[in-house]
């Protein structure tokens, strides 16, 4: 036991990019020895902890509650579906179908093999593009108010999602409706001359990618100037400005970056679901799935939000599973969810793998600055302290 | 009265205070004086129960107030006037004074009390119906006081009653305090930057550095104390 | 789409407003004194309909009196939204032994609830259908021990936080904890009393809640819109009474303005917070049950989730923290909703992100920066 916890504080000890290399080697390795549950398993967890890398960006490196992250999730998985279903018919007119109703005649305009890394790049643009726009109304609100914009923005574009031909546009006709989307096989992105299904190997060695891809991006972000930017935003907005921080510039940077991760979170999530789903499952408890994955992790960190994505994940699909005809009911999932989330709450706010703060301790003479103002550490009168 | 025994203070890994012992006898006023940060405000949360010591023993009429929630404190007759006078700026001064008599329920007694905090601070009564955010600074710090003794302490802790006030204003108050210890018998713990005043007013004095006591004494004894006439009192 | 302005839309607009108002005072209420949105609140008023329909009669009419009912399920939503308090809020106010037990003893009740309603109550559907959903049922509930034990142990696992400090904003965590209090809340409804939507049964409704009273502009109104006016202006009366004429409303209006300094007047603030939790949770029952008296098959584990969430935004529209503002708002957002034919939930967001584009503290909203 303890010469476990020896071998596992060593790894911890190892800078960022060995242990990368080491996720990467292992999770590429997976697939040649887990069976094909664990496989799918292990898809679902790729494609969530895109999404929960994207809402990192806004919630653990910006501290910008965000309640309505699903918009990308439907977003891009909604624009992924449309491309792959354009088809140019015979009599050269370009029509889509995304619901059940079956293919249309004519030649697939994203069938060329590889389409799909162009569709999950238009994806992410495009959510991207979301991301500012439903970032532009928010700026000038504050705090709780953001969380609450948020999540008023995810439920109104819910609602708008399934807008038939009774209202202004008829949305339906390109999210499926209440009937949900259901692309025809022919309609199946092909990569690398393999028509992508979950069981091929393709497909997880392509969630692996976003994945790498999205940890790359946003370590980088964190990095960069603009990841200090969003930091001294998240510690204190007001003395942010006063610093000469654009504030309203770097929040629109960090909610295009999340948008576009967002997206292609959202593009994976068809890839994995074979192209048949339902944008009524696009609902406000995606957004707290996800969150809660960022939070069990610890908000700001890059490999807490894998870890607690896949923790989380991890304990639903095992709860999910049939234990000798024995299963949980889907419903107590929510209640262990909610349990979890409270423990955590109480006991770890900061996560299981809270973000690794670089920086010198206070001096002695920094201390006593702090103490002059001692109501500043108070934690009783956090309102009246100016 | 009120005795601290080696009280320590932590507020993180900040070790505020190092081991405070004080002591501060019924009918007296006892102040403490100190440079900015070397934990007197502190000393008088702690007491209050705002904060937690981390050890060390505070006892009061013979009585342990360490572990007590700041509501059961108040009920002992300990009431601590804070700094910055924290005035409810939404209520108005009538109902800032009944929260100080929150714990009482005798409605006769406390219509006694306000009269008589009128009485001390006249300006109040005109304020009555006024908002406590719209007052003066000094009509503030009265308010603090008056509001303090409506809940009829033994012991009245005053954190910097002084501060940021005009001079005039200052010395109406600290005659306030003397006649309040005079002639109600009132035990005062005063925290003070202004040091000639607080040792001119007080009977006894504690020198705080940086989270411990360097000196105690007589306050007309530190006032001829030539370190402390050098670092507080600005003559040397 | 038949005409915007109608007297009946009008007549439904008034009452969707007073209870919207109803509900919004609650989530008001809360933060105004602890600045944190509680977002346990639409699962309260959702519970204040599923007691009384409890007392009602679920299956089989008990013959109470609707009105009868009412009175125990504002004590029911009062305790539990005093427990939403402890369990949630307390903790991450105090980090005090005495808090830690005081969310156990809440975790727990919750949990003995939950198992004795099961013991107890109807047959229902969930659990015990079949022997292997039993198993879980059990399991499930099994794991409320654990979570009581870990919290016990609280003091010990404290090292865990402390060996990395705490970095989370203390907000952020409040939030989610309460998120998780819903969520909570919401399942174990689904659970115990099943996802089927219910109304309740006619023997408990009187006679002339469905009765027209009189008639404005040629729109009957019905006795049960009538019910819910005066409902409404009752309550907001006696709650302005409440907050600025009685000491402990004066506590609250303190507390709210700045908790330490109560504190050192001799108030003291936990009781104060949670009489709050206690007032919003009564009233969010009256709305609950007065908006499953007008909206019939109604009451489900889901009412909470949109009412609960619309009524906030109608919170925030009105400027959060502000009791008035709220009134306004619930207002506001019930004109929207029943103009708008009620079926639209997105419909009350768009009309709060607009206000807030303007106003970014609502209509009634305090001007100065609360910190986030």
């Amino acid at each position: 036991m303890s010469f476990l916890a020896a071998q596992l504080r060593r790894l911890g000890s190892l800078d960022d990019r060995t242990q990368g290399l080491i996720a990467l080697a292992l999770a590429v390795v997976l697939p040649f020895v887990v069976g094909r549950t664990f496989l799918n398993t292990s898809l679902y967890i790729g494609t969530y902890a895109v999404l929960a890398l994207g809402l990192n960006v806004v919630v653990g490196f910006t501290g910008l509650l965000d309640l309505g992250f699903v918009l990308f999730l439907a977003t891009g998985a909604v624009v992924t579906s449309f491309l792959l279903s354009l088809t140019r018919t015979p009599d050269g007119t370009v029509q889509w179908a995304v619901s059940a109703s079956g293919g249309i005649e004519g030649t697939q305009i994203f069938g060329f093999d590889g389409s799909i890394l162009l569709i999950i790049l238009i994806a992410g643009s495009v959510c991207a593009l979301v991301g500012v726009l439903r970032g532009l109304p928010t700026l000038r609100v504050r705090g709780d108010y953001y969380a609450i914009v948020t999540l008023g923005i995810a439920e109104i574009a819910f609602e708008t999602f399934l807008w038939d031909e009774n209202s202004w546009i008829n949305f339906t006709q390109f999210t499926g409706g209440a009937f949900g989307i259901k692309l025809p096989r022919a309609d199946r992105p092909v990569l690398l001359g393999d028509p992508l299904r979950w069981s091929s190997p393709t497909v997880y060695f392509l969630i692996l990618a976003g994945v790498v891809v999205a940890v790359l991006a946003t370590h980088h972000l964190n990095r960069s100037r603009v990841g200090r930017a969003l930091a001294a935003i998240r510690l204190d907005e007001t003395a942010a400005r006063a610093c000469g921080v654009n504030v309203n510039r770097h929040k629109l940077i960090a909610f295009a970056v999340s948008g576009f991760i967002g997206g292609i979170g959202g593009a994976l999530f068809v890839v994995w679901k074979e192209g048949t789903y339902s944008v009524k499952s696009f609902d406000v408890w995606q957004s707290i799935l996800i969150l809660c994955g960022v939070v069990l992790g610890g908000m700001g960190s890059i490999r807490g939000a894998l870890v607690g994505i896949t923790v989380l994940l991890a304990i639903d699909q095992a709860l999910r599973q049939n234990y000798g005809g024995v299963t949980v009911p889907a419903e107590a999932l929510n209640l262990i969810y909610g349990f979890l989330l409270i423990v955590v709450m109480r006991f770890r706010p900061q996560g299981l793998l809270p973000p690794v703060r670089r920086g010198r301790p206070l001096t002695e003479s920094e201390h006593e600055a702090l103490r002059t103002e001692p109501a500043r550490l108070f934690r009783l009168g956090d309102k009246d302290v100016s | 009265m009120l005795r601290l025994e080696d009280v320590h203070v932590h507020y993180g890994k900040i070790h505020a205070l190092k081991g405070i012992s004080l002591e501060v006898p019924e009918g007296k006023i006892v102040t403490i004086i100190g440079a900015n940060g070397a934990g007197k405000s502190t000393t008088l949360q702690t007491i209050s129960g705002l904060l937690r010591p981390t050890s060390g023993t505070i006892t009061y009429d013979g009585q342990r107030i360490d572990l007590m929630a700041p509501s059961d404190i108040v009920k002992t007759g300990l009431c601590h006037t804070p700094e910055g006078r924290r005035i409810f700026p939404e209520l108005t001064v009538d109902e800032n004074l009944s929260m100080g008599a929150y714990l009482r329920s005798d409605k006769g007694g406390i219509e006694t009390d306000r009269k008589r905090a009128f009485q001390w601070f006249p300006i109040l009564e005109e304020r009555r119906t006024q908002h406590g955010g719209t007052l003066s600074g000094g009509e503030q710090q009265m308010l603090a006081i008056a509001r303090s003794m409506m809940g009829r302490p033994k012991l009245l802790m005053l954190d910097e009653p002084s501060l940021g006030l005009a001079p005039i204003i200052v010395q109406q108050i600290f005659e306030i305090i003397a006649m309040l210890n005079r002639e109600e018998g009132l035990t005062i713990l005063l925290v003070e930057q202004n040091a000639s005043l607080a040792l001119r007013t007080a009977d006894r004095g504690y020198v705080y550095e940086t989270g411990v006591v360097i000196m105690e004494d007589d306050a007309s004894a530190l006032a001829k104390n030539e370190q402390v006439r050098e670092a507080y009192l600005g003559s040397a | 789409m038949s005409s915007l302005l109608t007297p009946e839309k009008l007549v439904d607009a008034l009452s969707l407003g007073a209870l919207y108002a109803l509900i919004a005072v609650g989530y008001t209420m809360v933060y105004g004194i602890i600045r944190l949105i509680n977002f346990a609140h639409g699962e309260v008023f959702m519970l204040g309909a599923f007691w009384a329909l409890l007392i009602v009669g679920m299956d089989e009419p008990t013959g109470v009196n609707i009105f009868v009912a009412l009175v125990p399920s504002m004590l029911m939503c009062a305790a539990v939204g005093m427990n939403v308090d402890w369990t949630t809020y307390l903790p991450l106010r105090r980090r005090l032994p005495r808090s830690d037990a005081l969310s156990i003893l809440s975790l727990g009740l919750l949990g003995i609830g939950a198992i004795f309603y099961k013991l107890t109550g109807d047959a229902a559907h969930v659990w015990y259908s079949d022997g292997a959903h039993t198993a879980i049922g059990w399991g499930v509930i099994g794991l409320l021990p654990i979570v009581i034990f870990a919290l016990a142990l609280g003091e010990k696992l404290e090292w865990l936080g402390r060996s990395l400090g705490r970095v989370a904003s203390d907000r952020l965590s409040a939030l989610i904890t309460a998120i998780g209090m819903s969520l909570i809340l919401q399942t174990l409804a689904q659970l115990i009393w099943g996802a089927e939507p219910r109304a309740f049964p006619e023997a408990s409704l009187p006679a002339f809640l469905n009765e027209s009273v009189f008639s404005i502009f040629g729109a009957r109104v019905a006795g049960k819109e009538l019910v819910i006016w005066v409902a409404a202006i009752v309550i907001m009366v006696l709650l302005q009474l409440l907050v600025t004429r009685t000491k402990i409303g004066t506590a609250m209006r303190a507390c709210s303005m700045d908790q330490k300094t109560a504190a050192l007047m001799g108030i003291s603030v936990d009781s104060v917070i949670a009489f709050t939790f206690v007032i919003g949770s009564a009233m969010a029952a009256i709305a609950g049950v007065l908006y499953a008296v007008k909206v019939g098959g109604s009451i489900s584990f889901r009412m909470g989730y949109y009412q609960g969430l619309i009524a906030f935004a109608a919170a925030v529209l009105g400027g959060i923290g502000n009791i008035k503002g709220a009134m306004l708002g619930g207002v506001l957002i019930g004109f929207v909703q029943g103009f708008s034919g009620g079926g639209n939930f997105s419909l009350p967001f768009v009309v709060m992100i607009l206000v807030l584009l303007i106003m970014p503290r609502g209509i009634l909203g305090e001007p100065q920066a609360t910190r986030a």
